[in-house]
């Protein structure tokens, strides 16, 4: 993905180009299940390659400096590496963590108040999920697979406020409470999946894992 | 563990019919017209779990398919007009676009449905002999003797949710291949195994995300400017937040609006999909949308690590 032209159709579709010649070829030549090395060696010369080195520093210089700072430095930079033949004054920068470890503690931040949705321009996620048309057979395994299931509640919940309530963009996780607010419980409502894998990649504790769940679940995009 | 399964031998065996998957299966019969080449998907149809925004650069499809257009391809906008725009919680302001290195510039660009490309991909491929399976999750890798990757299990069907096998009860197929070429897109299920278990990300950085939300809407005519293309950064993200919209207008009368936050936000209490409603009520948004009709909703994990975060792309027995 070329992060600031928010553009990877071009790219995912160059790679599976560039792997089909590899095994093509390897097939002819009577290999088979042996390493495509072809293809890692042909990446690096690739147009893949070369547009993500123009573009490398936009996406950490963003994560240092903000979007204000780091968006103007970050279209310096890639004029810089347009100009120059890939060279930039920062040189590659690092990414550092996982967006997992990025994740603070819950009492250092703000609760965020959201405004109600007006029914017209803004919705909740109920009316959305449904928009989504997406299905599950209900009498399956969950998809959604906890590797210890106390995490959630022991160690999420007091420490990050359990954000896969928020994270996740059709209301799979919730966290129920009795009448009098006691006895908190972890609830994976896998039916309304869309497959985005946010969770697999935000969970704080890395304690979820997103397996396949039988064939044809999940949404239905029309024109998506 | 190994349960009995039949199996189906094929030259290729391809995970995912998204654009990275579908392009490498018509490459391979461009190719060599022999080769059979099973592809895999979970979604109902291949189309149906796509979710993008999307303005597509056509290079990669004119070296694919050059004749496009003259095969039907349902891609017919053309990029007009092309606006960054930096927002406050009640103006904003318009970035020129002389400033923009020429990499940023749009023209030349489609404004889609990556999701109705994807389907017309599915059917240029079956054009060329390719088998897709549609409603085929591949949910197991499996492994020769020598630890090469030899294929998938597919279809599996029918197991209850506290595990026991219903009546229906189906245990699947091997696929297995010379080659498999896993294309699941970002944060695959067995793209995940397969870096830990060849240790793929060894030399790379750790891999990097954004979640992205999407709408498709239908709105009133005059509101409709086919071919402008807008992105927007700043409100109602804090500055020390990563992400931002896009609203591409396109089509008969309809509009693409996402959100895309990057996923190394620090604050647990933030909720993406909020942020993304809280956004179309910005005045230089919600005049677009007033007055039209919200088809659809949904969202996907968008791979942002770039360059340093692309890990080692090959495994014995594929990529
Ligand atoms: C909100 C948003 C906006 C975007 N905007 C743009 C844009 O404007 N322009 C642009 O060029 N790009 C854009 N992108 C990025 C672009 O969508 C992706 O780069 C592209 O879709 C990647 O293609 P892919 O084939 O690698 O993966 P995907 O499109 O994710 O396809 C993977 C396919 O594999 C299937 N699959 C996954 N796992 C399995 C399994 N185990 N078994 C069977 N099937 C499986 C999935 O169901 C899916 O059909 C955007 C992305 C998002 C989320």
């Amino acid at each position: 993905m070329n992060v600031p032209r928010i553009k990877g159709t071009h790219n995912a579709m160059r790679s599976g180009m560039m792997a089909a010649e590899a095994a093509a070829a390897a097939i002819a030549a009577g290999r088979m299940r042996d390493e495509l090395t072809d293809y890692q060696d042909g990446y690096a010369t690739s147009a893949v390659r070369k547009e993500l080195v123009k573009v490398r520093n936009a996406k950490p210089l963003l994560s240092r400096f903000g979007t204000s700072i780091g968006g103007f430095l970050g279209i310096l930079d890639m004029w810089t590496t347009t100009l120059l033949g890939g060279f930039s004054l920062f040189g590659t920068l690092k990414h550092g963590k996982s967006d997992a470890e990025a994740t603070e503690s819950a009492s250092k931040h703000k609760k965020i108040e959201y405004p109600k949705p007006d029914g017209v321009i803004s919705f909740d996620k109920s009316s959305s999920v449904y928009l989504s048309n997406t299905n599950h057979e209900e009498d399956q395994p969950v998809h959604l697979k906890l590797t210890d299931p106390s995490v959630p509640i022991r160690v999420n919940l007091p420490e990050y406020g359990e954000p896969a309530r928020l994270y996740c963009p059709v209301g799979v996780y919730e966290v129920l409470y009795d009448d009098d607010g006691s006895n908190p419980r972890f609830q994976i409502n896998a039916q309304n999946c869309i497959h985005c894998k946010t969770c697999d990649i935000k969970d704080p504790s890395q304690n979820i894992n997103w397996v396949t769940p039988e064939g044809g679940g999940g949404p239905n995009y029309p024109m998506m | 563990m190994a349960e009995e399964r039949e199996s189906m031998e094929y030259d290729v065996v391809i995970v995912g019919a998204g654009p990275a998957g579908l392009s490498a299966a018509i490459r391979l019969k461009q190719i060599s017209p022999d080769l059979t080449i099973a592809v895999l998907e979970k979604g109902a149809e291949a189309g149906a779990h796509i979710l993008s925004g999307a303005v597509i650069d056509p290079v990669a499809l004119n070296d694919l398919i050059p004749d496009w257009k003259a095969r039907g391809a349902p891609i017919e906008t053309e990029v007009t007009k092309d606006e960054y725009l930096f927002l406050g919680p009640a103006g904003s302001a318009a970035l020129p676009s002389f400033l923009m290195p020429p990499l940023m510039h749009n023209h030349g660009n489609y404004v889609v449905s990556l999701g109705m490309v994807t389907r017309w991909l599915a059917t240029q491929a079956e054009e060329l002999g390719v088998e897709i399976y549609p409603g085929f999750p591949a949910s197991e890798l499996v492994f020769d003797e020598s630890g090469a990757v030899k294929g998938v299990v597919a279809g599996v069907f029918g197991v209850a949710r506290d595990g026991h096998k219903k009546g229906d009860y189906q245990p699947g197929m091997e696929l297995h291949g010379k080659y498999v070429l896993i294309a699941e897109g970002a944060r695959g299920s067995l793209a995940k195994q397969l870096l830990a278990r060849f240790d793929l990300g060894a030399e790379s950085e750790p891999q990097k995300f954004g979640i992205g939300l999407k709408e498709l809407w239908e709105v009133p005519q005059e509101r409709h400017r086919p071919g402008l293309v807008q992105h927007c950064v700043g409100w109602p993200l804090d500055d020390k937040t990563g992400g931002g919209a896009f609203i591409y207008h396109w089509g008969d009368r309809l509009v693409s609006i996402g959100y895309v936050v990057h996923l190394n936000y620090r604050n647990p209490w933030l909720s993406p999909f909020d942020e993304f409603q809280r956004f179309k009520q910005h005045p230089i948004v919600r005049p677009t949308l007033e007055g039209g009709k919200r088809l659809a909703y949904g969202g996907r994990a968008i791979t942002e690590g770039g360059l340093q975060s692309v890990p080692k792309l090959t495994f014995p027995g594929g990529r």
